[in-house]
């Protein structure tokens, strides 16, 4: 297994630190999605943003100033029994992320393409002290929402609960990253722990460093926007995570702020109407019923406790728990 | 017949106060309309200094002739900027056809104002949505027409207007709008806006209410649904002065803009409060407001095919 540093249109490197997003063909659009959203929220950035994939990808022209560089990836394998994603090997791709480009970058901001930028200073979230972690991450879904869950892959290896992240956004410190050869014991859990592969690199990740991480902010990596959506009207999320299936793109049946999938399909008829067919149509907009709002506030009476007093351990976002 | 080759405009009109929230609407419009044929300009009567980065990206400044408009305009609780819009449109029309007007205290949810400024509005110079106030007044008259004992006639708000500057001049409409305001002073409550409809008089093409959204802050839920494309915060609460009323990333918008743009701008901005899970108290009051105007927020809708649809 290996990955060749290849970079067809690459962007002159100028810093130390890189917002990283990993794709093929079909997530494309996404990655320059989420990329165009970075880019209007960080106009100074001193990063540079770079795609890694194994497809033989084309920036189109009104991205060329946005200061991409495609990485191209080769040779990365299945391992194990990890077949989640419909096969794809994409997911694992953030693992190599260190070894192929840590000899430009001394950190990277890897970030999956089911995210939506709502904010953040991402220069400072780049340079945050994370100790000698390999990486900084957030909480995964069910930790923000009760306290003392044994997450699943911990459970089927027997091993003790710790807390347990969401692989959607991790900041890299690419020395820590290969020094501690986290890439190698991630890939090798897979064959310890085959039982216990639930969410492909997720799992491998969590299983490897086994509550070794940094932990940052939930603002950084906001899963709960279908069951809590209250929660953000007054505490600022930087970036969403439409985890799971149901994806603003995918969903019309109201689930989500109709403003997402909106965004979506104004971003897609100005710069990929030929892939415009695939999103979901926008939702019904007649207003929410007794029984949809009542849901959305009996989980937001059941939950706030404990969210807040997650939250409150976060009172400054930029700031790292380790 | 001469082709015309004027182009279309974004206008808006303030002072130095306002010129900062201008700013970060002219910045999300350029975000969300990357290729626009529209120029994009601020107008003030004053000299207004754009900073750097705005003049690179192509907004331009307009400085509104001062003798245009009376020098003892009725200025009360709004500022004199509001009655400057009146006359921007006779001094643009060489060199704009349409021209959509904006109010500096809008934020751009999205959408597609290529389309929108080219939309069709029959003959009337004025495309504009209907104001919130009439929905509140149990007889659906607005103030001004009360005063003048006119009949519940449509009434918009003039914070979002597309206006065809032929259709302008040909009915004179600024003319008519100083005479309004010099001989029906006890009428004008709301600046520009009175003005405006008093001369109108409900003879308006009526867009629909996701062009200009002014009820943020009563119906929080409703736009989890309804794709809102500008959010109108007219009234007293302003994302930048408000701490609890609004969603919080409005403000976290003004403040981002500020931080990377205009740091002088900053405080400007009151104190944020601490981040913190919305209190239950406050949920149930908007449950308890969404679900009482349920229908009064359908009924606004639906009378809309989509956001395209425009009564003539």
């Amino acid at each position: 297994m290996g990955c060749q540093n290849l970079s067809g249109q690459a962007a002159p490197v100028q810093t130390d630190s890189a917002v990283a997003l990993c794709c093929d063909a079909k997530y494309f659009p996404f990655a320059l999605f989420m990329i165009r959203q970075i880019a209007f929220h960080n106009p100074q950035r001193s990063f540079d943003f770079v795609i890694a994939t194994a497809d033989p990808l084309e920036l189109p022209g009104w991205a060329n100033d946005l200061g991409i560089r495609l990485h191209h990836l080769e040779g990365v394998s299945a391992v194990g029994n990890i077949n989640r994603f419909g096969g794809t090997l994409v997911p694992l791709f953030r693992l190599f992320l260190a070894r192929s480009l840590g000899h430009i970058y001394r950190r990277i901001l890897y970030l999956d393409c089911d995210m939506f930028v709502e904010g953040g200073d991402i220069d400072r979230l780049l340079s945050v002290d994370i100790g000698q972690h390999p990486f900084a991450a957030v909480r995964d879904y069910q930790q923000l929402i009760s306290q003392g869950t044994h997450s699943r892959e911990f459970a089927a290896a027997g091993l003790a609960q710790v807390p347990y992240f969401n692989s959607g956004l991790l900041l890299i410190d690419t020395a820590a990253f290969e020094k501690q050869e986290v890439r190698q014991r991630s890939l090798a859990t897979a064959e310890t722990y085959p039982h216990a592969m639930v969410f492909a690199d997720q799992s491998l990740l969590n299983l490897a460093v086994h509550g070794g991480f940094a932990e940052l902010s939930p603002a950084w990596n906001w899963q709960w926007n279908f069951d809590f959506p209250l929660v953000p009207l007054r505490y600022p999320v930087f970036v969403r995570h439409f985890i799971g299936p149901k994806k603003p793109f995918r969903e019309s049946r109201g689930g989500l702020d109709v403003r997402f999938s909106q965004s979506y399909a104004a971003f897609f008829r100005q710069f990929f109407p030929e892939r415009l067919a695939e999103l979901a149509p926008a939702c019904d907009p007649a207003p929410m019923t007794f029984g949809q709002v009542a849901r959305i506030a009996y989980r937001h009476m059941q939950s706030r406790g404990i969210i807040s007093d997650r939250l409150s351990r976060f009172p400054d976002p930029y700031v790292v728990q380790f | 017949m001469l082709l015309d080759t004027r182009k279309n405009a974004i206008l808006q009109v303030c002072d130095a106060n306002f010129l900062p929230f201008a700013l970060h609407l002219m910045n999300q419009i350029m975000f969300f309309c990357p290729k626009r044929t529209f120029d994009l300009v601020i107008a003030s009567e004053h000299e207004l200094l754009l900073p750097h980065w705005a003049l690179d990206a192509g907004i331009l400044f307009h400085k509104m002739h001062a003798d245009d408009l009376p020098a003892d305009l009725p200025v009360g609780p709004v500022v004199r900027a509001s009655f400057y819009r009146i006359k921007a449109a006779d001094q643009l029309a060489d060199k704009y056809r349409r021209i959509l007007y904006l109010d500096s205290d809008i934020l751009m949810e999205g959408g597609d104002l290529e389309r929108l400024i080219t939309i069709g509005m029959g003959d009337h110079p004025i495309a504009a949505v209907m104001s919130r106030l009439v929905h509140k007044r149990s007889d659906g008259r607005a103030p001004e027409y009360r005063i003048l004992g006119l009949p519940a006639l449509p009434y918009f708000n003039s914070g979002v207007m597309v206006i065809d500057t032929d259709a302008y001049l040909r009915e004179r409409i600024s003319d008519r709008c100083v005479e309004t305001i010099l001989n029906s002073r006890e009428a004008i409550v709301l600046a520009d806006q009175s003005a405006y409809n008093i001369v109108l008089r409900g003879k308006f093409a009526m867009l629909s209410p996701v062009w200009n959204w002014m009820t943020s802050r009563e119906y929080p839920f409703a736009t989890r649904r309804i794709p809102v494309r500008f959010r109108h915060f007219c009234g007293k609460f302003k994302p930048w002065n408000d701490t609890e009323a609004l969603d919080i990333r409005f403000r976290e918008s003004y403040a981002s803009f500020f931080r990377t743009h205009l740091p002088e701008a900053l405080p400007l901005l009151s104190p944020g409060e601490p981040p913190r899970v919305l209190p239950l108290d406050r949920m149930f009051a908007d449950m308890m407001i969404h679900l009482r105007a349920r229908l009064k927020i359908s009924a606004g809708f639906e009378t809309f095919h989509d956001e395209w649809d425009v009564k003539i």
